[in-house]
C-alpha cells in the first residue's frame, strides 16, 4: 500500500515538474514561418509581442532566424483567445521607436503636448539668449568663429568625397536639362529680334566718326530683364532648386555632411568649453528656465507612459526591450501580432518602420 | 575424544586476552557426534570467548586476541594460530535475529547461504516453529519464539558443530528444562556435536552427556560427571508447562515456506529494503519535495519583491533575473538543500540501523551463518544513497522549477508561463531540452556527497559501537558527519565548476 502511495506521489511531482520544462517552441514543427526581408543573416532570438485591444503589448513568444530572410516564430500559447484576432505579424524596430509605436493614442497625444511645450520653451530660451547682451558681448563672435571653422573643416574633408562628386555630376545634368528644356526656348523667343534692334539703336554710332564707339546695350538689357521676369514668373528657379534638392545625391551628401559636421563639433574641445561656460553662466539662467520645466515634464510623462509598467501589470517588457536595444543593440527588430485595425494605425503612424511579414505556410496561421 | 569426522577435537588450545592476560592455556577437549556437552564456568571465565572462537567470530587481528592450538572437525584440521575456525554455528544469547526480515526470511537467508548438504527444514524442525506465522515479523515474536527461531536458523546454517551461548539466561528453571530438551532433541536429529556455554547449569545437567568446567585458577578445562548437581534432580520431576499443545500452525506452512534457494537474491532483497527505507517511503518523498518547493518559492518571491527601483528596473532586469535564478537554483541551491535533507535524514537512519545491527550481534550472526552481511548491508546502503540522491536531484529540480514558475506567475499573473520557462532554464537546458554540460557537476557533487555521507554514517555507527545509552549521540554524530561531508563536496564542486 505504501508503495502505491509513494508511486502516486512521485508521479504527481514529476508531472508537475515536467509541465514547467521549456520546449524549443521556435524550433518545433508548429512554429510559424515568416518572410522578413529586413532580417539579416546574423542569427537572432527576438521577442514576440501580441497587442491587446487596449493597446498594451504582451510577450507572446520567441522569434529565431531559420535562414536569411526567414524567421520562425514560436508562441507560448497558440490557443490564447487574443491570438484569434491578432493574426497579422508585423516587424517593428526594436529601439526607442517601438515605445512610440506601441503607445496608446492617448499616451501619444499627451507626449505630443509635452513635446510641443518643450519646443516652445527651447525656442524661447534660445531666442532670448541670442538676443541677450551677455551673449553678444562674450559669446557671439567666438561661437560663430568656431562654427564657421568646423563647417569649413567638414566641407574641406568632403570636397573630394564620392558623395560630392556624385552630387556635382547630378547637378550639372539637372542644370543642363533645365537650360535646354526651359531656359533655351525663353531666350530664343525673347532674343529673337535683338539684332535689328541693336542695329537700329546703334546705327548712328556705326557711321559717326567724331564720337567714341560706346554701344547702346539697352535692347539687350531690356530683353534680359524680360527673360528673367519670365523665368521668375514661371518659377523655374524654385523648380530647379527643388529638383536639385530632391535628388538622392543631395540627400546622401547632406546626410554625410551633417554627420561630419556633427562629429567635428562634438570633437571640438574649444566649442565644448565655450558651451560649457554658457551653461554655467548665471546670466542665461532666467532664459533657460523656460525650457527646463517642460523638459522635466516631458521626462516624467515619458517615463510614466512609456517605461513604467501599466497599472494592471508589474512589468513593461516593451520598454525593457527598447532599453536593452538602446544600451546593447540587442534586438534589431521585434515581431508584433496585431489585428487589421492596429496594423493600419501603426502604418499610418510610421510607414517606414512598420513592415508586414508574410506567412510562408500556405494555410497561414 | 574420537576420530569420527563428525566429532569436534580441540588440542593444546591457548587463548590470550588483548591485554596480554592468559584466558586458557593448553586446553584440549572433544565432543562426539550427537553429543551434548555443557561448558560451565563463572562469569568472565571465557565460556563465550571459546564459543566465539569456535564460531570464527573472535577477533584475532594484531592487538586483539591471540590464539594457538589445533582444531579437527568435519574432516578438516585447522591450525588456530593461522586460520580462524568456521566450524561452529552459534545461537547468540540475544538471538541476533534480523529485524528487517520476517520469520520465514530469517530462516531462508540462513539456508540459502549454508554449505550444501544440510538437513533443510525437516518436519521435526518445522514442528518446533508451529506456533509462529512464517510471515510474522520477528519483532512480533515472543521471547520463546525468537529463541526457537534463532536455534532453527543456526541448525539450517548447516555448520558441523552447534554452539549455544547462555541459552537459559533469564529463563526460569522450567523453561530452561524445556529448552535443553529441545536442544537435546535437535542434537540427536542432526547428529552434530553440541556445546552449550552456561552459567546456571543445574537444571541442564540431567540431559547433558558430559560437562566441562573452566577452572578459573588453572585456566584449564576439567571434565566432571553430569550428575554432579543431584540437588537439582527433584526440580526436574515437575511436569513442564509446555506440554500443553502448541497452537496450531500447520508445520507444512514452514516446510513449504522455507524451500532452499540461492544466495544471489538476498543482496537484491537487502537493496530493495534499504532503497525503500532510505529513498522511497512517502514521508521521505514528501520531505524532500517540500524542501525543493520551498526553495523554488522563496527564491523567486523575494527575488522579485525586493527590487529597490520598482517597476522600471524590474522590467529591465526581469529576463536576466530569471536566467540567474534558474542557474543558481538548478546548479546550487536546490541540489544543495535537497541533498542536505536527503543526507541528514538518511544518516540518522543508517546510524540507527547499523548501530542496532552491531549492538544486537546481527553482523556476528550473519558472519556465523556464512552470510556476507556487512557486504550486503553496506553495499545496499551506499547504492541506495547514490542512486537515491540522483533520483531526488531530478525530482527536486523538476518540482523546484515548477514551484518557482507558479510563484512567478502569482507575481506576474498577466504574463505567460512560457516566458518564465524559456528564461529560467536558459543556463540549465539546451535548445533541445537536454541538460547543459555544466549540470554534470551537479550530478557529480550530489552523488558523491551522498555516497561519502552514507559511508561516514556507517563508520560512525560502527566505530561508536552504540548501545542504548549512546545511540542518540551516535545518530547525531552521523548527521553532523554526513552534513559536513555534503557541504564540503558541494562547495568544492561548485568552485571547481565555476573556474
Amino acid at each position: 500500500m505504501l508503495w502505491i502511495v509513494s508511486g502516486a506521489m512521485v508521479t504527481l511531482f514529476v508531472a508537475l515538474g515536467w509541465s514547467a520544462l521549456p520546449s524549443a517552441i521556435a524550433l518545433q514543427a508548429g512554429a510559424i514561418r515568416l518572410q522578413d526581408e529586413l532580417a539579416g543573416s546574423a542569427p537572432i532570438a527576438a521577442p514576440v509581442f501580441v497587442l491587446n485591444e487596449d493597446g498594451s503589448a504582451l510577450r507572446f513568444g520567441v522569434a529565431a532566424m531559420a535562414s536569411p530572410g526567414i524567421i520562425r516564430v514560436g508562441l507560448y500559447d497558440t490557443f490564447e483567445p487574443r491570438f484569434r484576432d491578432a493574426k497579422i505579424a508585423l516587424s517593428l524596430p526594436g529601439d526607442g521607436r517601438l515605445l512610440w509605436l506601441l503607445a496608446s493614442p492617448n499616451e501619444r497625444r499627451e507626449l505630443r503636448e509635452q513635446a510641443d511645450a518643450l519646443a516652445l520653451g527651447v525656442s524661447f530660451a534660445v531666442t532670448e539668449i541670442l538676443r541677450s547682451d551677455a551673449f553678444g558681448a562674450d559669446y557671439r563672435d567666438p561661437l560663430w568663429a568656431l562654427l564657421r571653422a568646423d563647417a569649413q573643416s567638414a566641407w574641406d574633408s568632403l570636397r573630394d568625397s564620392p558623395a560630392w562628386r556624385d552630387l556635382a555630376h547630378r547637378y550639372q545634368t539637372v542644370l543642363r536639362q533645365t537650360a535646354a528644356r526651359d531656359l533655351q526656348p525663353i531666350m530664343e523667343r525673347r532674343l529673337q529680334g535683338i539684332v535689328p534692334r541693336m542695329l537700329r539703336a546703334n546705327a548712328m554710332r556705326l557711321v559717326d566718326p567724331f564720337h567714341d564707339r560706346t554701344w547702346d546695350l539697352e535692347p539687350i538689357e531690356d530683353d534680359l530683364k524680360e527673360v528673367l521676369r519670365e523665368v521668375r514668373d514661371r518659377g523655374l528657379i524654385e523648380q530647379t532648386g527643388l529638383q536639385l534638392l530632391q535628388t538622392p545625391q543631395t540627400l546622401a551628401f547632406l546626410k554625410q555632411f551633417i554627420d561630419v559636421v556633427g562629429t567635428t563639433l562634438a570633437r571640438d574641445s574649444a566649442l565644448i568649453e565655450l558651451v560649457g561656460r554658457m551653461t554655467e553662466d548665471l546670466r542665461f539662467r532666467p532664459y533657460t528656465e523656460a525650457a527646463t520645466t517642460p523638459l522635466l515634464n516631458l521626462g516624467r510623462t515619458g517615463a510614466r507612459l512609456l517605461v513604467s509598467p501599466r497599472a494592471d501589470s508589474k512589468l513593461n517588457l516593451v520598454a525593457a526591450t527598447a532599453i536593452h536595444t538602446a544600451i546593447a543593440a540587442r534586438f534589431e527588430r521585434v515581431v508584433v501580432f496585431v489585428n487589421p485595425r492596429q496594423r493600419d494605425q501603426l502604418r499610418a503612424l510610421d510607414p517606414s518602420s512598420v513592415h508586414v511579414l508574410r506567412s510562408l505556410d500556405p494555410a497561414g496561421f | 575424544m574420537t576420530d569420527d569426522p563428525h566429532a569436534l577435537t580441540v588440542t593444546d588450545l591457548t587463548i590470550v586476552r588483548p591485554d596480554g592476560g592468559l584466558l586458557m592455556g593448553d586446553v584440549s577437549f572433544g565432543v562426539g557426534p550427537a553429543e551434548l556437552v555443557l561448558l560451565v564456568g563463572a562469569s568472565g571465565s571465557g565460556k563465550s570467548t571459546l564459543l566465539l572462537l569456535l564460531g570464527g567470530l573472535l577477533d584475532t587481528e594484531p592487538g586483539e586476541w591471540t590464539v594457538s592450538g589445533r582444531l579437527a572437525c568435519g574432516g578438516r584440521d585447522i591450525d588456530l594460530s593461522d586460520e580462524p575456525s568456521d566450524v561452529g554455528g552459534v545461537v547468540f544469547q540475544n538471538y541476533a535475529l534480523f529485524d528487517d526480515l520476517d520469520a520465514r526470511e530469517n530462516l531462508r537467508i540462513a539456508m540459502d547461504h549454508a554449505p550444501p548438504g544440510g538437513p533443510g527444514l525437516t518436519e521435526e524442525l518445522a514442528a518446533i516453529l508451529a506456533d509462529i506465522d512464517p510471515r510474522q515479523p520477528v519483532s512480533a515474536c515472543s521471547g520463546g519464539q525468537r529463541q526457537r527461531l534463532a536455534i532453527v536458523r543456526t541448525v539450517l546454517a548447516n555448520q558441523p558443530v552447534l554452539l549455544f551461548d547462555e541459552p537459559n539466561s533469564g529463563l526460569d528453571i522450567v523453561s530452561s528444562r524445556r529448552l535443553i530438551e529441545l536442544i537435546r532433541r535437535l542434537c540427536r536429529i542432526v547428529g552434530k556435536p553440541t556445546l552449550i556455554a552456561v552459567h546456571h547449569f543445574s537444571e541442564l545437567l540431567p540431559l547433558a552427556d558430559r560437562v566441562l568446567v573452566i577452572d578459573p585458577h588453572a585456566r584449564r578445562l576439567i571434565e566432571v560427571p553430569p550428575d554432579a548437581a543431584a540437588v537439582e534432580a527433584g526440580l526436574g520431576a515437575a511436569p513442564p508447562k509446555d506440554d500443553a499443545p502448541i497452537p496450531a500452525n500447520d508445520p507444512e506452512h514452514w516446510t513449504h515456506s522455507v524451500d532452499g534457494g540461492t544466495a544471489a537474491p538476498w543482496f537484491a532483497r537487502y537493496l530493495a529494503g534499504y532503497f525503500w527505507l532510505l529513498c522511497a517511503t512517502p514521508m521521505m518523498i514528501l520531505y524532500v519535495a517540500a524542501g525543493a518547493c520551498i526553495i523554488g518559492f522563496v527564491t523567486v518571491w523575494f527575488g522579485f519583491n525586493y527590487y529597490s527601483f520598482g517597476g522600471l528596473l524590474r522590467s529591465m532586469l526581469h529576463d536576466e533575473t530569471l536566467v540567474g535564478l534558474g542557474a543558481v537554483q538548478s546548479r546550487v541551491a536546490i541540489p544543495l538543500i535537497a541533498n542536505l535533507l536527503f543526507v541528514a535524514r538518511n544518516c540518522a537512519v543508517i546510524a540507527a540501523d547499523v548501530g542496532n545491527r552491531a549492538a544486537s550481534s546481527q553482523f556476528q550472526a550473519m558472519a556465523n551463518l556464512n552470510i556476507p552481511g556487512r557486504r550486503y548491508v553496506f553495499s545496499a546502503i551506499l547504492i541506495s544513497m547514490t542512486a537515491g540522491s540522483l533520483l531526488y536531484l531530478v525530482l527536486s529540480l523538476l518540482l523546484g522549477g515548477w514551484a518557482a514558475q507558479e510563484t512567478w506567475h502569482v507575481h506576474f499573473p498577466d504574463q505567460y508561463r512560457g516566458l518564465f520557462r524559456v528564461q529560467y532554464f536558459r543556463l540549465v537546458l539546451d535548445s533541445h531540452g537536454w541538460p547543459l554540460p555544466a549540470m554534470g557537476w551537479v550530478v557529480v557533487k550530489t552523488t558523491l556527497s551522498a555516497f561519502l555521507a552514507g559511508g561516514a554514517a556507517i563508520l560512525v555507527a560502527l566505530g561508536a559501537k552504540p548501545d542504548n545509552l549512546t545511540v542518540s549521540r551516535t545518530v547525531a554524530n552521523a548527521i553532523v558527519a554526513g552534513v559536513i561531508v555534503t557541504m564540503i563536496v558541494h562547495a568544492a564542486a561548485s568552485v571547481i565548476a565555476t573556474r
